[in-house]
């Protein structure tokens, strides 16, 4: 069937049927003689004539006029603060002499939506409070901005491979990109390499999830094949064959996940993934590598 | 204001042609028929469209409708002088905004309740209803059926389409009202005529019939 014959198909099928002349209507209508409930419809004529009043079109435009002006109160404060200098890193002393900054991380607004669904996974972490930063040695910096980015599958299905990078962690349907189902990696190219203290990752967090095999590895070699050490792995029974990892599995949230590497050097990350609990697909929002 | 525009005031006496013949008092201005219509026959108006547009819409979108269709109806209340049935025309409106809703969406339902230029008598035709035949009945639920089992966002765009006259809905009309990108709206619109498709087939709905 094309999808030409199944668009008229739908067209034949699925807008009701004609409602017939004035005669036809009212016997329809005649066959639903007693309100179901007599209160329907109170009030309906009350809005309408309240809509099209001129004076509470001046109303309205006043209401509206007084909540632009509190608005506008919080809105002035935000940007005040955004003005000001950015809170400097909380310096602490590193075991082995490095000094260690705290690095607060700028998140996006939670957006759940929809009913959760069951989750099937046996290594899925209990519910916690979310980690919210990291320490990192002084000089340690974000990396990953605008780094280039490729993927198992050359034409995302939604999105762009840029979009992994691009510093957009939303939650909304407009700033992620969509991989086949199955099996998937995406590969940052921090364009040299870097000593690697921190990977934070957001999948898509609209809908509460849990990705499955999650396994992120760093190499100084693009095609993976010397250097290469796996920073998280949550794939317990080893379906990806890249070796079982006991990290737990964790359910998408706005907060994302901080995974603390250790200064691997490396100049290529790779992420993969196999689907989650809602869907077979494979979602990024943002990856943000943190390094020196 | 829409109110100059009016070819009688609210409060002027009507034409007796345009009283319901349901009513024991006799109503004396378009503001108190309106009341009269809705009172009377705005619950027997959601009860018609409900099953009229089950899988499209659910009854609480239907209430929505009713409550477009009154400031409607308000808008156009000059023009019950020249009705031969007003509560006909009520369920013809009603139907025209259900119709709207799921072509256009709320937002553009909505303009289009307040910015309709000529009167409703006029835009509404019902030969131009008459163009589509009359599917079959069983036919026709199967396949509801099955859309009702899309994702909600896909489910939208194939009613869209389907109530559309001249081809599929663009697809930045519907990323606006859907409020994702237009991308998104042509990978949606995809996905859901594969999966329909594949179901139509596990249901004996295909094969194609139409070729």
């Amino acid at each position: 069937m094309t999808d030409q014959n199944l668009e008229r198909l739908l067209r034949e099928t699925l807008p009701p049927p004609p409602l017939g002349d004035d005669g036809a209507i009212e016997a329809l209508l005649e066959s639903h003689p007693e309100p179901a409930s007599p209160s329907y419809g109170q009030g309906m004529l009350a809005r309408a004539q309240h809509r099209q009043d001129p004076a509470n079109s001046l109303k309205q435009l006043l209401f509206v006029a007084a909540i632009l002006v509190l608005l506008a109160i919080p809105i002035a404060i935000v940007s005040i603060a955004k003005l000001a200098p950015e809170r400097e890193p909380t310096a602490q002393s590193g075991p082995d002499g490095d000094v260690l900054v705290e690095f607060a991380l700028d998140y996006p607004e939670p957006t759940f939506f929809g009913t959760p669904l069951d989750m099937d996974l046996p290594n899925l972490e209990p519910a916690r409070s979310p980690r919210l930063s990291f320490t990192a040695p002084e000089g340690v910096r974000l990396i990953s901005h605008q780094a280039k980015v490729t993927s198992s599958e050359a034409k995302p299905f939604i999105g762009g491979l840029a979009m992994v990078t691009d510093g957009q962690k939303l939650g909304d349907d407009t700033h992620f990109v969509e991989l086949p189902p199955g099996h998937q990696w995406i590969q940052i190219d921090l364009g040299q390499r870097y000593s690697i203290y921190t990977i934070n990752i957001w999948h898509y967090h609209k809908i509460k999830r849990a990705y499955r095999d999650v396994v992120i590895e760093c190499s100084p070699d693009e095609s993976f094949s010397s250097g290469r050490v796996v920073v998280f792995n949550n794939d317990h029974d080893n379906s990806l064959g890249l070796g079982a990892g006991e990290d737990p599995a964790y359910i998408e949230t706005n907060h994302g996940r901080i995974i603390d590497v250790g200064g691997v050097d490396a100049r290529y990350v790779r992420l993969h993934s196999n689907g989650s609990t809602a869907d077979e697909l494979n979602h990024y929002t943002e990856v943000e590598v943190y390094g020196r | 204001m829409m109110l100059a525009a009016l070819e009688i005031e609210p409060n002027q006496p009507l034409a007796d042609a345009a009283q319901s013949p349901a009513s024991d008092a006799v109503p004396a201005t378009a503001e108190q028929q309106l009341e009269q219509i809705i009172r009377e026959h705005a619950s027997a108006v959601r009860d018609i469209l409900i099953p009229r547009y089950r899988g499209g819409l659910d009854p609480s979108d239907i209430d929505d409708v009713v409550a477009v269709t009154a400031n409607r109806l308000w808008t156009h209340r000059s023009e019950f002088a020249r009705l031969r049935s007003p509560r006909a025309w009520f369920v013809r409106i009603a139907d025209n905004v259900a119709r709207d809703v799921l072509r256009f969406g709320w937002q553009k339902a909505r303009q289009l309740e307040i910015s309709a230029e000529k009167p409703y008598l006029e835009s509404f035709s019902p030969a131009e209803e008459q163009e589509s035949p009359e599917p079959d009945p069983e036919r026709a639920r199967m396949v509801r059926e099955l859309v009702e089992q899309l994702p909600e966002k896909q489910r939208k765009i194939i009613w869209a389409d389907a109530l559309s006259r001249s081809g599929n809905i663009p697809a930045e009309d519907l990323a606006r009202e859907l409020d994702i990108p237009a991308g998104t709206v042509r990978v949606y619109r995809k996905r859901a005529l594969d999966r329909l498709r594949k179901l139509l087939t596990e249901h004996g709905l295909s094969p194609d019939p139409l070729t």
